[in-house]
């Protein structure tokens, strides 16, 4: 169990690290992804998910322990080092 | 206002970030709490804690298209923008909506045909008290509408006072905790049913605080947010509905 666990933590921190090299670039800024990058990475995430998932119900659930620990770490450790709220920079969102 | 809390070594660290993490801590802290005094195995709590905290993730952005519309897409759709700290987590509307689903798929991944999560219930409220300071403190969406009460207050930016919104919604918080602790024992609210009270009684006092929130109405005199809470309640009460019914069949 606990080893089907780490597995599928693993698993995540993979993907998530596949999918930061497909948006980087030297120049320092990173380029927004197109239409068939992010269906394939939300397929390759899904499908990774359920094959998980069939191995050993918690090889998946290390797989959101990844994905959960990765949000707390970059969103909201991360979003406490700067100006950020729920969905915008401090003060009146940008997007109205 | 107090955009930055204090400093570490000569970094920043701003109070809206800041409470959003302690915020999350609190709901873990008192979910274990509940969960170890109701005898909760942590084979279940674990899968269905972190399902509901992914769900969670997912449904806050993913709400925001019903929030903002398709301006919103690029920080729904892109996988990688989920962990960016500079766009946000989101709506907690949504996330409480895809914490539930994300919950109850994983506790029928279990096998359990029942619903062991009320040990969230005190949790969501305590977790969102403190959330709500930070929202305060940093002046999110400007604090509220126009008032002249006593307790209205300043804000940056503009020459008149405001309601407190955000602490009017960690104060209900932190009496819907009392409310709910004091009620988690009580038969009828078993099985779900103290959870599904903790978001009701959320619901319906976020439908009445928007009225003094600054979020755009959208049709009727109403805001998405306001929508979004009506569908949270129609659905509880087509729940409850549906399950008299079944109960009245039964009898007969």
């Amino acid at each position: 169990m606990v080893v089907a666990f780490v597995f599928g933590f693993v698993i995540a921190i993979v993907i998530d690290f596949i999918l930061s090299l497909g948006a980087f670039s030297f120049q320092g800024t990173s380029s927004a992804p197109g239409a068939g990058q992010i269906v394939m990475s939300w397929l390759v995430t899904g499908a990774a998910f359920w094959i998980l998932y069939k191995m050993h119900r918690w090889a998946a659930y290390g797989m959101l322990g990844g994905f959960a620990s990765l949000f707390v770490l970059l969103a909201l450790v991360g979003g406490a080092l700067g100006p950020y709220t729920c969905f915008s920079t401090y003060g009146y969102p940008p997007l109205r | 206002m107090v955009p930055v809390l204090f400093e570490i070594a000569g970094v920043p660290i701003y109070s809206h970030g800041f409470f959003l993490l302690l915020g999350l801590l609190t709901c873990v802290a008192v979910v274990i709490w509940e969960a170890r005094r109701r005898r909760w195995p942590p084979h279940e709590v674990i899968p269905i804690g972190l399902a509901a905290f992914v769900g969670g993730i997912l449904g806050a952005r993913i709400s925001m298209l019903f929030f903002y519309g398709w301006e919103a897409a690029p920080a729904v759709l892109v996988q990688q923008s989920y962990f960016d700290p500079s766009i946000g987590p989101g709506s907690i509307l949504g996330a409480i909506a895809g914490a539930y689903l994300g919950g109850h798929l994983a506790s029928r991944s279990l096998g359990k045909t029942g619903c062991t999560c009320d040990a969230f219930a005190p949790a969501l409220a305590l977790g969102l008290a403190v959330g709500r300071i930070g929202d305060y403190l940093s002046a999110e969406d400007g604090v509220g509408k126009a008032s002249t009460l006593p307790w209205a207050v300043p804000v940056p930016g503009v020459d008149y006072l405001v309601h407190p919104a955000p602490l009017y919604d960690s104060a209900f918080n932190i009496l819907w905790f009392v409310v709910l602790v004091a009620l988690r024992d009580h038969p009828r609210l078993q099985d779900g049913n103290l959870l599904k009270l903790a978001v009701g009684g959320y619901a319906f006092f976020r439908f009445l605080v928007e009225f003094v929130r600054n979020n755009d109405v959208v049709a009727f005199g109403l805001t998405a947010q306001q929508y979004a809470c009506l569908l949270l309640l129609a659905g509880l009460a087509a729940y409850y509905g549906r399950r008299r019914d079944r109960v009245l069949e039964l009898r007969r």
